[in-house]
């Protein structure tokens, strides 16, 4: 990494940004190594950012590349599958975490 | 309700589809399972698991879609809305965002001011998260809810208060059950509602929306709006603009809270479900489903009637519960006295009945009989309804009940003269007050006839018996 | 006879003659396994006992004269993100370290029941997130084909395990290059196969539209005899295909006359390393000598695409990679006081610094109206990258192109900024977007003996073509 180029210029991504993003996707960092991501991380978002230059007018956007169609299964219940929750902490079969939670899921 | 304000509210119901089997898994969707008996590697989010959509998940949507008027989409296709929470094993939820099964429907309700129409915008498919239970500093998960097919089906805002919520909300339980595509059990989780609100002085901008999450009775429905409204009314009073933001309703205390903002999510970084090719539906498919409908609620109390005379209000109660519906088709074709036989089910059968009824346990015919015994005057209506709870318990003939039990109306006017009289020496101040001009008092002298007979008498000889014995003196 | 030099296809016709049994094939890989893992570093776990186990029952299994699979008796590997019941699935992450998943993956069904005997799970990239082998949990893997150097990644344990003689064959995931480009640097055949071809089921998912688990064999008549039995429709996979597929390893040997090979103008020059384009233009004229017509062509888009590659690709993966929250399985953080907490703790705990990094950038893509910018305007680059296929394949058969644009480097040297790393997928992922089938296939060295290869594109279903084209180069080169 050019040091020069880090001083003269902001970090695309601030330290709050990237502490943000880690809350959303549920990583504790500490501040350090949110530091070094959003270094990091800067330098990978003005490289995608070239994106930016390919001309995409009148494009549809593609989410898969499918060489079928929609596949449906029957509705018939399968016998029960064994051992599912045998890699967890347990009461029983009941999986136990710890603490408390206020609200509702959001499903 | 404050005239000046309007209450603008949206639903989003979440029905339970009816399935053997999850939407993306060949788990059972069973209730009342042990904890985490139906779950495999798909629903439990482990490394790998792959969803395949459920053809029948698809069916039933098509159902509530063709049954609520929507335009069933030939091309659909999935979405992941990520966020976490324990309850939602792989961190997202695969739901129907940008292009979901069906748009555009409507469902008439009966409120106050007659017929109303509210419009449906969009019903989409997903999948159910699992069960929580707190307590003890601990969180206890069952994942065997976790992939039980959802219909989501979302309202405009056209509902002006709470009991047009409810009236909304039972309308549609009753068009899901009719149609097949949803049992709606109340008690078992199987219809559940999240409602948007937000109040405006009439003819006013829509103030900021409030989201109440995850209401689980029509009774909660219309209490949490109810106290929401009145809280932004007035908020708005006091000149205060409402938050944006998800509330819930504590059933214990009749009140709403905000939640904190790390639980309402907020943005969801929906993206295409990488592993389900779009669904793809003929028109062919759409149509065949829709061939296969029963005649829906509109439809059975729009016959009953032009059909069977029947008043709207009754017609509507009736069409709206399938199994009663059914039973009381077969009823009505045994007697003439269809009028009669609507009343004796609303009033008299309703209440024997459980909250989703499977079958009538009254045969028909004993029904039909009681409402001819009823009309031609041979049993008074104390009498119909003792016999309707009677031969709803237990394999007897109404015929025989009035014979055992000597319940057929007494029309002799000396004997109910006599029955009178022995009423008047015990309570004489019910002539007193008659003579002093209490009207009421007449009322309850043949009250007292009714009572002394078991609800036997005939109110016209006990009415002329009465008259007899007041025109004495 | 030294049991571990031979071919899987060699090795499976002796055993089929009963001329080597089949616990035999177990014991020498077995011993090889001994004798190099220590510095290798290739497998994560080695199931030892369970192979021979499976190995005497075959055994049993022929000696009794029952019909037997096509791979019976071969030793084979799988990268440790194929998860098999019973044993130790890591995807070389902490989180995941004493995982033992209680399914198999549907390649790793198909597999036993072809016969194929399991010696044990490869070292890869975490979560399949990296081009060296060098961001495993468990350490790194060294490349046996250029001692000193990284394997490439993510499938990297099990090019170095093929390579260094360890499995006759294993298997490798591939989502932007990652069968492809180890393959290239460990001087094997890998094979990405057309999306849909292959379960996915069972398999640890990295970005779920462009993953697909493919062969790493030391022959491409290895690599077409397991393709034969890794694809076919899969009811668990709704992505995985209804369809027949030929005899991959019938017409290996028909030639490339007539056959028209496309060379994309892009993919020379700058920053491809010169003995790379070396590889490339030889590959063209041996091509031409057997009969093969070869024409440059332009697609500016198949390099530019590299950006549309890790937006995609990290913002599925952020999703995927959601599911690991230490709740019911995995690493679980000790002393959280909520769920919210423990799932914060577990992660950060459990994942590596690239993992994390990939993760928070397919977090920022999708994020707010970054989604617009990034992710949407990826998805509509996609497009463009499958028109561009589209296009030349209307005009020729195959597209001839490097796998890597560099020969394999040494292990200090991959410290690199993500962005030089993330570089090296540059000629991989046009294949991954557009779904098309692509193998990487050893071809020369350069002057310190390293490994060089090329890479061969098909249009959809194209893997037959592909072999014949592999199978010529190959038998022409002599290497084998």
């Amino acid at each position: 990494m050019d040091l020069k180029k880090e001083n003269i210029r902001e970090p695309r991504l601030t330290h709050e940004t990237v502490a943000r993003l880690a809350e959303t996707a549920r990583l504790a960092l500490t501040p350090e190594e949110t530091d070094s991501i959003a270094r990091e991380l800067s330098n990978l978002v003005d490289y995608i950012d070239g994106i930016e230059k390919i001309d995409t007018e009148g494009v549809e956007p593609t989410a898969r590349v499918l060489f079928g169609g929609t596949a449906l299964r029957d509705d018939v219940p399968a016998p029960p599958a064994k051992d599912m929750t045998r890699n967890a902490v347990r009461a029983g079969a009941v999986v136990v975490l710890p603490g408390d939670i206020q609200g509702e899921g959001g499903a | 309700m404050t005239p000046e304000f309007e209450t603008v509210i949206g639903l989003e119901v979440h029905a339970e589809l009816s399935t053997a089997s999850k939407i993306f898994c060949s788990c059972a969707t069973g209730f009342g399972a042990e904890p985490n008996t139906q779950v495999c590697p798909v629903c439990m989010g482990l490394p790998g698991g792959m969803p395949v959509l459920n053809r029948a998940a698809v069916e039933k949507a098509v159902r509530a879609g063709l049954a609520l008027g929507c335009e069933v989409q030939t091309y659909s296709a999935f979405d992941r809305k990520n966020y976490f929470y324990p309850d939602l094993p792989k961190g997202y939820q695969i739901t129907q965002q940008e292009r979901p099964l069906c748009l555009g429907g409507s469902l008439m309700i009966e409120t106050a001011g007659g017929e109303k129409r509210i419009g449906i915008a969009r019903i989409h498919i997903e999948e159910d998260a699992a069960k929580l239970v707190y307590g003890g500093g601990k969180v206890l998960v069952d994942y065997n809810r976790c992939g039980v097919p959802l219909a989501e089906i979302v309202t405009e805002p056209d509902i002006r208060g709470a009991e047009e919520a409810a009236a909304f909300l039972k309308k549609l339980r009753s068009v899901l059950r009719a149609s097949g595509a949803a049992e709606c059990r109340m008690s078992e989780g199987g219809m559940r509602c999240d409602v948007n609100i937000s109040v405006r002085r009439r003819g006013e901008q829509f103030g900021e929306r409030v989201e109440l999450k995850n209401l689980s009775s029509f009774r909660s429905v219309a209490r949490a709006i109810e106290y929401e409204a009145k809280r932004l009314i007035a908020a708005a009073e006091r000149g205060e603009a409402a938050a944006r933001e998800t509330r819930r309703f504590d059933e214990s205390t009749g009140r709403t809270f905000a939640m904190r903002r790390k639980e309402s999510g907020g943005d969801y970084r929906y993206f295409p479900e990488p592993n389900l090719p779009p669904l793809v539906l003929t028109e062919e498919e759409i149509e065949r489903i829709r061939a296969s409908l029963p005649e829906l609620p509109d439809a059975r109390k729009r016959r009953y009637v032009s059909e069977l005379g029947l008043a709207p209000f009754d017609a509507e109660q009736i069409a709206s519960e399938n199994a009663v519906a059914d039973w009381f088709e077969r009823a009505a074709a045994l007697t003439p006295h269809r009028r009669r036989l609507a009343a004796l089910t609303l009033t008299e059968l309703f209440r024997l009945l459980p909250s989703d009824p499977e079958s009538v346990p009254l045969p028909p015919e004993r029904a039909a009989r009681i409402t001819d015994m009823a009309e031609a005057g041979e049993i008074s209506a104390a009498v119909a309804k003792r016999l309707i709870e009677r031969c709803f318990a237990e394999d007897v003939s109404p015929d025989e009940v009035v014979r055992a039990e000597g319940l057929g109306v007494i029309r002799d006017e000396e004997e109910l003269e006599r029955i009178l009289r022995e009423a008047l020496r015990e309570e004489p101040k019910l002539l007193t007050d008659y003579r002093r001009g209490k009207s009421a008092a007449r009322g309850a002298m043949l009250g007292r006839v009714m009572r002394r007979t078991g609800g036997r008498a005939d109110p016209q000889a006990a009415s002329a018996a009465l008259d007899r014995i007041l025109n004495e003196e | 006879m030294n049991i571990t030099d031979l071919s899987a296809a060699r090795l499976s016709a002796l055993l089929r003659r009963g001329e080597v049994s089949a616990l035999e094939a177990a014991d020498a890989y077995l011993c090889e396994i001994e004798r190099r893992e220590p510095r290798l570093r290739a497998f994560i776990t080695v199931t030892a006992e369970r192979a021979r186990e499976q190995a005497r029952e075959i055994d049993r299994r022929r000696a009794s004269g029952e019909a037997l699979g096509p791979l019976a008796g071969v030793p084979m590997a799988l990268k440790d993100n194929i998860c098999t019941e019973g044993i130790r699935t890591t995807c070389a992450s902490r989180l995941l370290r004493d995982f033992v998943p209680p399914f198999s993956a549907g390649v790793a069904e198909r597999l036993e029941r072809a016969g194929a005997v399991l010696l044990g799970k490869t070292n890869m990239d975490e979560f399949a997130m990296g081009s060296t082998t060098q961001t495993s949990f468990f350490g790194g893997t060294e490349n046996p084909a250029a001692p000193g150097c990284v394997p490439g990644g993510s499938s990297g344990g099990s090019a170095a395990a093929v390579a260094a003689h360890e499995a006759a064959f294993a298997l490798g995931s591939d989502t932007g290059g990652s069968i492809r480009q180890p393959a290239a640097f460990c001087g094997v055949v890998g094979l990405k196969p057309t999306y849909g071809t292959v379960t996915r089921y069972g398999a640890a998912e990295l970005a779920s539209s462009l993953d697909q688990i493919g062969p790493l064999t030391r022959t491409v008549l290895d690599c077409a005899m397991v393709t034969n039995v890794l694809t076919g429709h899969d009811p668990r996979d709704a992505t995985s295909l209804v369809r027949e597929y030929p005899d991959f390893t019938s017409d290996v040997s028909r030639g490339v006359k007539g056959m028209r090979i496309a060379l994309v103008r892009e993919f020379f020059g700058s920053p491809f390393a010169e003995e790379v384009q070396r590889s490339v233009r030889r590959a063209a004229e041996m091509f031409r000598s057997l009969g093969a017509e070869t024409e440059e062509v332009s697609a500016p888009i198949l390099t530019r695409a590299l950006p549309a590659y890790y937006i995609i690709s990290t913002a599925e993966a952020s999703g995927n990679l959601a599911r690991y929250d230490g709740v019911r399985y995995g690493r679980r953080a000790e002393n959280a006081s909520d769920p919210d907490e423990l799932m914060r703790l577990s992660r950060a705990e459990g994942f590596g610094t690239e993992v994390k990094r990939r993760i928070l950038l397919g977090t920022f893509v999708l994020d707010g109206e970054n989604r617009e910018r990034y992710f949407e305007k990826a998805m509509k680059v996609r497009t463009l990258v499958v028109r561009a296929f589209r296009e030349i394949f209307s005009r020729f058969d195959l597209v001839l192109a490097p796998t890597t644009p560099t020969v394999p480097y040494r292990i200090e040297e991959r410290d690199a900024d993500p962005e030089t790393r993330y570089l090296s997928d540059i000629c991989a992922v046009p294949a991954s977007l557009a779904g098309l089938p692509a193998l990487s296939m050893p071809f020369g060295r350069d002057g310190a003996g390293r490994p060089a290869a090329v890479q061969l594109i098909a249009p959809a279903f194209g893997e037959r073509e592909i072999f014949r084209a592999a199978y010529a180069l190959e038998r022409e080169e002599g290497d084998v």
